[in-house]
């Protein structure tokens, strides 16, 4: 739970569904809080989400705003931003 | 039967001890670090005969890719050999026009190929820009994976008895007192054969010099950018319509033309670029974002992409782009070759070596093994060079 | 293209200290991080107040003092930059929100960090398995408690503190289990001479655990992690002094999740990248850049400090960040020799308690190599490519012994991180399987882009069709 209860909430979009998300926190933070645990699967089907949390894997990868293949661990959440997990 | 040393274990090594030692030859493979360490690792893996516009290149390269379909079919490792054809791409019309003007000519040797206008085009690839004049479809132009494929003939080669010694450097050639050729001088020793194969791609040079020998050979250093995965960005190999022009041309300046090819596992390696820069493997920034843009030009789709990697090779450039295949004509007495003995050169591939390696090995077992030199070999002989 | 007198890569507490010691030296210096913000992995304050998570140890304390400093500084700093490329002569290639761009520096200070040591297991790529290293920073940054039922496990002092953290944050931590054994912490004890702080903060975090009532199991690992889409159980196994599972000895617990850390290695890409030269030192952390007492590369101008240089910890990182920025100092005219050399003389003692340190760390905790078979046939060990452990043992019983090799005969190093998970991995897998000294696989090469770079953007800055 994010300690600083004062920080202003703002929504981005995850897979078209809104998520709260704080500023200063990152995209894979934000999943997380709400529960997703799952951001891709691999070309075989398996399911991957957050493994080392600073950018060095690239297991933690999200389309954002078009962008493919994002570090969901590294990048920082804005308001307004499109996530999708889904192809 | 004879004992063969081949130096390189690059996809030309490996296609040699394929046919060698099909043919019953005893083989021994020495490569200085590991398989496809060379250029074999920095290469995309099209076979083309469309880009070759000479009767020549062209017989040597249909017939190689006739032999990459059988072999796609016998052997026990998969190489991710697809014939899906190749579209060479037309910005303009004016150059639509040319392209059709030279497939007609190719069209009268054989090569199968259509002029698609713009809204064919599209049919075939609806992620090119919308803006091209159209292309002209090869569908007999195929691809593998090179690094899969030079490691699927050397395992084959080896279960016929071909042997691969890995980490050892050749570093000169051994000659006997008659002149022929017979051994490959190693630090750990003279490695004798009844014929030495030297398929080292653009390090050929450096051991055929050790015996006052000058190959035409030299590095022209191409880049390859590979993608992050796009499934289905495209169906066929796609080269724009410069591609074989920058291949052919004698200038010094770098060349970049496009080549993008998808890969079994949804990346797309992009190319090209040719330019002479001595033995650097360096990769230039500068020509990475100049493919890159020749890419995105071409398939705006890759703007959600990114480059994950890039490398650069060598190619073994030849003056007159066919590569050297057969005796080195180094006889007794320095005159030229008879029989199976003596230095084979199978080199000097210049960026068609993939497609190319099956008719290589080929060419140089039946020389190895029958003393003969076949018929489609006359247009590689090395003495066309060395003869004078 | 921007030019810059000094260029330090990463701003963590290393990178901080050159930073600010050669700026307070009238340098003009560039500080690129990848990240949002100054801090980098061991600082990790949350982005937006800018607060951190008290409380703080003495080394946590300086850090957070030199991320003030910055404000009050002239350095230039920038943030979610990426590196991409590094030359010998000191052109750094740059991506930063859409765009590339080169960056000619007269001195570059490397102070890329480190990153964690993975051991493949079956199960290890489930969403709910991750590194101590990324709870951590979840916890630290973002006040985010990792899961409800957690289980740490692996070896090293990282993790402690990550289970009294998670401890303190609410979490369940049901077991910490540790490879190596009890006997392991009495001999890093020895090496504790003088670093009594860490001493201190080890007693602090051993009692919280104590108090918790949480189980501390020695000579254990994770040998399966079970689940769906997520990890669901985990099974403990007992291992033998040589590292390998005691059959019959496995319990199984239900987690959600599983944080495993086996220590740390250095990020040496870009060092790699522009052709430094490499010594491979078990005590350093393994390959790590050749550096003279004033951390100088083999390159001319190129500096490396931290625990990319040697695993040794944010206070060892300071002091070495500080020696870099007096001789980034002096070789942009700016100090004499001497006042480095007189640093260097000041500090010799610090600086050998801090190589003690850092390498009975590095060796103690080192995990065992019988642990490298604990992945079975089917567990990938290439994350990105899912290259399997049977392909890889495979290839290394056909003969292959160079990583490089490796990339051809199994297609490992392949995918965007280009090796930095199964790297250390598959050099250890070689040496179970050939016995052979890990150091005669080598390193894998490393290519431009170190990090993935959009192709809109390198297209955007082409110049031109001629490239010549």
């Amino acid at each position: 739970m994010p300690a600083d209860a004062a920080s202003v909430t703002f929504t981005i979009k995850v897979d078209g569904r809104r998520v709260p998300a704080t500023p200063g926190q990152s995209v894979a933070a934000a999943l997380l809080e709400a529960g997703i645990t799952v951001f891709r699967h691999t070309p075989a089907g398996s399911p991957r989400g957050l493994y080392c949390g600073m950018g060095v894997c690239f297991d933690c990868l999200v389309t954002i705003d078009g962008l493919a293949d994002q570090r969901a661990c590294i990048t920082p959440v804005r308001p307004g931003m499109q996530i999708q997990l889904t192809p | 039967m004879p004992d063969v040393v081949v130096v390189g274990g690059g996809i030309i090594g490996a296609a040699c001890a394929y046919y060698l030692s099909r043919a019953g030859a005893a083989v021994r493979v020495l490569e200085r670090r590991f398989l496809a360490s060379g250029t074999s690792r920095a290469c995309d893996g099209l076979i083309l005969f469309s880009d070759k516009p000479s009767p020549a290149e062209y017989t040597l390269a249909q017939t190689s890719a006739q032999l990459w379909a059988e072999l796609a079919g016998t052997l026990d490792q998969d190489f991710e050999y697809v014939r899906s054809g190749a579209i060479s791409l037309a910005e303009t019309e004016r150059e639509l026009a040319e392209s059709a003007r030279k497939t007609a000519r190719l069209q009268q040797s054989g090569i199968r190929a259509e002029v698609l206008e713009a809204p064919a085009l599209h049919a075939l690839e609806p992620n090119l820009a919308p803006d091209l004049a159209g292309g002209i479809f090869y569908p007999d132009e195929a691809q593998v994976d090179a690094r899969l494929a030079t490691v699927a003939l050397l395992q084959a080669a080896r279960r016929q008895g071909a042997v691969l010694q890995e980490g050892i450097q050749v570093t000169g050639l051994r000659r006997a007192a008659d002149g022929r050729v017979v051994a490959a001088i190693t630090p750990a020793g003279d490695v004798a054969g009844d014929a030495v194969v030297l398929a080292a791609g653009v390090w050929s040079g450096q051991i055929a010099a050790s015996i006052g020998l000058e190959l035409p050979v030299r590095p022209r250093k191409g880049h390859i950018l590979v993608t992050s995965r796009v499934p289905g960005l495209i169906r066929h190999p796609l080269l724009e319509g410069s591609y074989s022009a920058s291949v052919h041309t004698a200038a010094e300046e770098t060349q970049v033309a496009l080549v993008a090819e998808m890969t079994a596992g949804g990346t797309v390696l992009l190319g090209s670029s040719r330019e002479f820069a001595g033995f650097d493997r360096s990769v230039s920034e500068t020509v990475v974002r100049a493919i890159a843009a020749r890419a995105i030009r071409f398939l705006p789709g890759l703007a959600r992409a990114s480059v994950i990697r890039s490398y650069a090779g060598l190619r073994a450039w030849t003056p007159d782009h066919l590569p050297l295949i057969g005796p080195a004509g180094l006889g007794p007495a320095g005159g030229p070759a008879g029989g199976p003995a003596g230095l084979y050169l199978a080199t000097g591939h210049e960026g068609a070596g993939i497609g190319l390696a099956p008719v290589t090995g080929s060419i140089i077992a039946d020389w190895i093994t029958s003393g003969q030199m076949p018929a489609l070999a006359e247009s590689v002989r090395p003495g066309r060079f060395l003869d004078n | 293209m921007s030019t810059t007198e000094l260029a330090v890569i990463g701003a963590g507490p290393a990178g901080l200290a050159a930073a600010t010691t050669a700026a307070a030296h009238g340098v003009q210096v560039t500080l690129i991080d990848e990240l949002p913000g100054p801090g980098g992995q061991y600082l990790a304050p949350t982005g937006a107040t800018g607060r951190v998570h008290a409380p703080l140890s003495a080394a946590e304390q300086r850090g957070h003092g030199l991320v003030n400093a910055l404000s009050g500084s002239r350095i230039e700093m920038r943030t979610e930059t990426i590196v991409w490329s590094l030359s010998a002569d000191r052109r750094l290639q740059l991506y930063h929100a859409g765009r590339v761009d080169e960056l000619v520096a007269q001195v570059v200070v490397l102070a890329c960090g480190a990153r964690e040591v993975s051991v493949p297991f079956p199960g290890w790529t489930l969403p709910g398995v991750m590194t101590v290293g990324a709870a951590q920073l979840l916890a630290k940054r973002h006040g985010l408690a990792v899961g409800k039922r957690v289980l740490v496990a692996g070896s090293g002092p990282l993790l402690l503190p990550a289970a009294e953290r998670l401890v303190r944050m609410g979490a369940k931590v049901v077991a910490v289990v540790e490879a190596g054994p009890i006997t392991a912490w009495l001999r890093l004890g020895k090496a504790m001479w003088g670093h009594w702080d860490r001493g201190r903060e080890g007693v602090h975090y051993g009692g919280a655990l104590l108090r918790a009532g949480i189980p501390y199991r020695f000579g254990r690992a994770v040998t399966a992690a079970h689940g769906g889409e997520r990890v669901e159980s985990a099974t403990i196994t007992r291992l033998n002094r040589a590292g390998s599972p005691i059959p019959g000895s496995e319990t199984t617990v239900d987690v959600d999740t599983l944080c495993v850390s086996f220590g740390l290695t250095p990020n040496i890409e870009l060092a790699q990248l522009a052709g430094c030269e490499f010594a491979f030192d078990p005590r350093r952390g393994g390959w790590t850049p050749v550096v003279d007492d004033r951390n100088q590369t083999s390159l001319a101008g190129v500096l490396a400090i931290g625990d990319m240089a040697a695993v040794e910890g944010a206070a060892s990182g300071m002091l070495e960040g500080r020696i870099a920025g007096l001789q980034a100092a002096h070789l942009a005219g700016r100090l004499p020799a001497s006042a480095v050399t007189e640093a260097i003389g000041e500090n010799a003692a610090a600086r050998r308690r801090n190589r003690r340190f850092g390498a009975a760390l590095n060796t103690i905790f080192a995990p065992p190599i019988g642990l490298y078979g604990l992945a079975a046939d089917d567990t990938p060990v290439c994350r990105c490519e899912e290259v399997t452990a049977g392909e890889v043992r495979k290839a290394i019983a056909g003969g292959v012994t160079e990583l490089d090799g490796l990339k051809v005969w199994a297609r490992v190093g392949q995918g965007p991180c280009q090796g930095r998970t199964c790297g250390s991995i598959l050099a250890q897998m070689i040496a179970l399987q050939t016995g052979r000294p890990v150091a005669d696989s080598g390193m894998f090469q490393v290519r431009l882009p170190l990090k993935p770079v959009p192709l809109a953007a390198l297209a955007a800055a082409d110049g031109g069709h001629d490239v010549a």
